[in-house]
């Protein structure tokens, strides 16, 4: 439930301030369009909704983002998304005489739009493919299977301090979301950019 | 404001309708019900019972008559049109009682069901198990967990023909006794539903038989790990890359059952069901021929002890899997369902020929492997009207189905 809350807010902010940020941009600047490049990394917490293996599930890992922006307009950008998160490792503890555990992670790709909002301040979606990796280790031989998955999507609000005219550093909140195996998780990243 | 809150309820609804609901909960009338102060019916009072009765009064779904037929559980009621009931039975001083749920199988409609037959109505011939068999089942059924509110009335008809009675005709359910979309309270492809689906009327299952990446022959239908089947766990992917450690200690089914090994459900099987006939349905991404038939002789073997009659055969499902059984010695005495011509029936002397209903009735093909001394059965026949028309038309001598208490209806009737 806290997940599906969660997005909820996340798109109902967003789809507001789309329509704000409409009305104020009825007054538009001239500017060049530029790219950037940023990358994150910080703490992920994987939105536990294992039905098996819950309780043995370690579900807080280091999370890496890697987004490319076009930035054509004075607010809204255009770029591709992707990284690399570990959703949960769980531990075998059906059979004490094995041991073992399995693992899942994902490296999503996907497309997404960016708004500021004010100041430094930005809210961002995006939809795309994400490539899941499931190993399973310690119980009679090591197993690694990749499952594609299809319907993925973020929601992030960040913050972004212009250091220089190039270097931008700044922190980012995003909840992401697997769709094959219905899974979420929320990221909490520290964000260094560069105007390209 | 206005286009938010339109835009909050649209979202909502959209969230909620990918909501997983796995279960039509099985409607009970608790575990303080009378019933568990009545007197079970000796096997004379249940055979008098049986037969065909005439719908008197009740809800149009019910249709024009029921069928009444005993299991290991109690007594199956049900129509032509997918609507059954699942019964306990008991009497006390001459009045029998009967109490349960019933569902459409077609539908997630159930509800409770309670009748009785009162002593003057063939109560003291069932309970003493003698004397003629005119019998009213009068009650009422409900919705959901509802108190039984519409009026049903049953007349006894007619009893089982001499030709059902004689027949060994198999009504056999598909993936272990039922599919996990059809919302049963337990999953397919598990030791407890093999264990339930007696109650639907089946006499034999198909099971999907699958291979773990260490040689283990394990029951599951889809190649993949998926939220369809099992419950969410840390396991993704073919799940024929596990080992059957992996499997069992990761991988639970839909309802919380772990996924059996086909060991372990043909035991089941011929120790504790009536079932007759076990089809392996060879779904294993690779040769699992060498794996599954030393079990399946064990198996015969454990139920030729036991006295039960019992046919347990290995399904030839694809060419591939025929030139497979071809490499094993002595293939011609493995028995076997063919699923494809009849020359390949005779190629590798199945005892069971099993073409795909869509193929006709084939009642010529049919005859001749009546002829040769084999069964023939058609898969998989799940609409009401087809199940009739191959039922009283059609040789086969049984029909692999989703919905066995239609095919039990129009067997019955016959």
């Amino acid at each position: 439930m806290a997940k599906r809350l969660i997005s909820v807010i996340i798109l109902v902010i967003f789809f507001s301030t789309l329509s704000y940020g409409q009305k104020n941009d009825s007054v538009s600047k001239k500017r060049n369009s530029h790219y950037s490049l940023a990358i994150g990394l910080g703490w992920t917490h994987y939105i536990n909704t294992l039905e098996i293996g819950k309780e043995n599930a370690t579900i807080n890992s280091a999370g890496l983002s890697l987004k490319f922006f076009w930035e054509p307009e004075f607010r809204l950008s255009l770029g591709l998304e992707t990284g690399l998160y570990k959703l949960y490792t769980v531990k075998n503890k059906t059979n004490t005489d094995v041991d073992g555990q399995a693992t899942m992670s994902a490296i999503p790709l996907l497309l997404t739009v960016r708004m500021r909002i004010v100041d430094h301040f930005y809210l961002s979606a995006g939809a795309g493919l994400a490539v899941m990796f499931n190993k399973v280790k310690g119980i009679n031989a090591t197993i690694s299977s990749t499952i594609l998955s299809l319907s993925n999507y973020q929601f992030s609000a960040s913050y972004i301090y212009p250091l220089s005219k190039h270097w931008r550093l700044g922190g980012e909140f995003k909840v992401l979301s697997f769709g094959k195996a219905s899974d979420w998780l929320y990221t909490l990243q520290a964000v260094c950019a560069v105007r390209l | 404001m206005r286009n938010n809150i339109i835009l909050i309820v649209i979202l909502l609804l959209i969230i909620n309708a990918c909501n997983k609901d796995t279960t039509v909960p099985v409607p009970s009338a608790g575990p303080n019900s009378f019933m568990n102060e009545t007197y079970p019916l000796t096997s004379p009072s249940r055979l008098l019972m049986e037969g065909v009765y005439k719908v008197a009064y009740g809800p149009d779904f019910l249709g024009d008559s029921v069928i009444l037929k005993w299991n290991r559980y109690g007594l199956l009621i049900t129509n032509n049109n997918g609507k059954y009931f699942v019964m306990r039975v008991g009497y006390i001083d001459s009045i029998v009682f009967l109490q349960g749920y019933w569902r459409d199988g077609y539908s997630d409609a159930t509800g409770l069901a309670s009748f009785y037959i009162a002593r003057e109505e063939g109560g003291i011939e069932i309970v003493t198990g003698t004397g003629s068999q005119e019998i009213i089942i009068r009650g009422a059924i409900g919705n959901e967990n509802g108190l039984p509110d519409k009026p049903v009335i049953l007349v006894y008809s007619r009893p089982f023909s001499e030709k059902v009675k004689n027949s060994n005709f198999y009504i056999l359910a598909h993936r272990c006794g039922g599919r996990t979309s059809d919302r049963l309270p337990v999953s397919e492809n598990s030791i407890a539903m093999l264990n339930y689906t007696e109650k639907f009327g089946s006499t034999g299952v198909e099971m999907d038989v699958r291979l773990t990446r260490d040689g283990i022959p394990f029951l599951y239908h889809d190649p993949d790990i998926n939220t369809r089947l099992t419950k969410k766990g840390p396991l993704a992917g073919p799940i024929e890359n596990y080992s059957w450690a992996q499997i069992s200690a990761f991988v639970r089914l839909i309802h919380g059952e772990m996924i059996p090994t086909l060991e372990d459900a043909l035991i089941f099987t011929i120790d504790s069901t009536l079932l007759r006939f076990v089809y392996l349905d060879m779904k294993a991404s690779r040769d699992a021929m060498s794996a599954v038939i030393p079990i399946q002789q064990q198996m015969i073997q454990r139920a030729k002890d036991k006295g039960r009659d019992i046919l347990i055969v290995v399904g030839i499902p694809t060419d591939d899997v025929l030139d497979n059984l071809m490499t094993y010695p002595d293939y011609q005495n493995i028995p076997s369902l063919c699923e494809l011509t009849v020359d390949d029936v005779r190629k590798v002397n199945s005892r069971v020929w099993a073409p795909r209903w869509t193929l006709g009735t084939q009642n010529d093909l049919v005859q001749q492997m009546h002829d040769e001394g084999r069964v023939a059965v058609c898969w998989t026949i799940d609409t009401p009207a087809w199940i009739q028309d191959y039922v009283t038309n059609g040789l086969f001598d049984g029909l692999l189905t989703n919905y066995p208490y239609v095919v039990a209806y129009n067997h019955y009737t016959q």
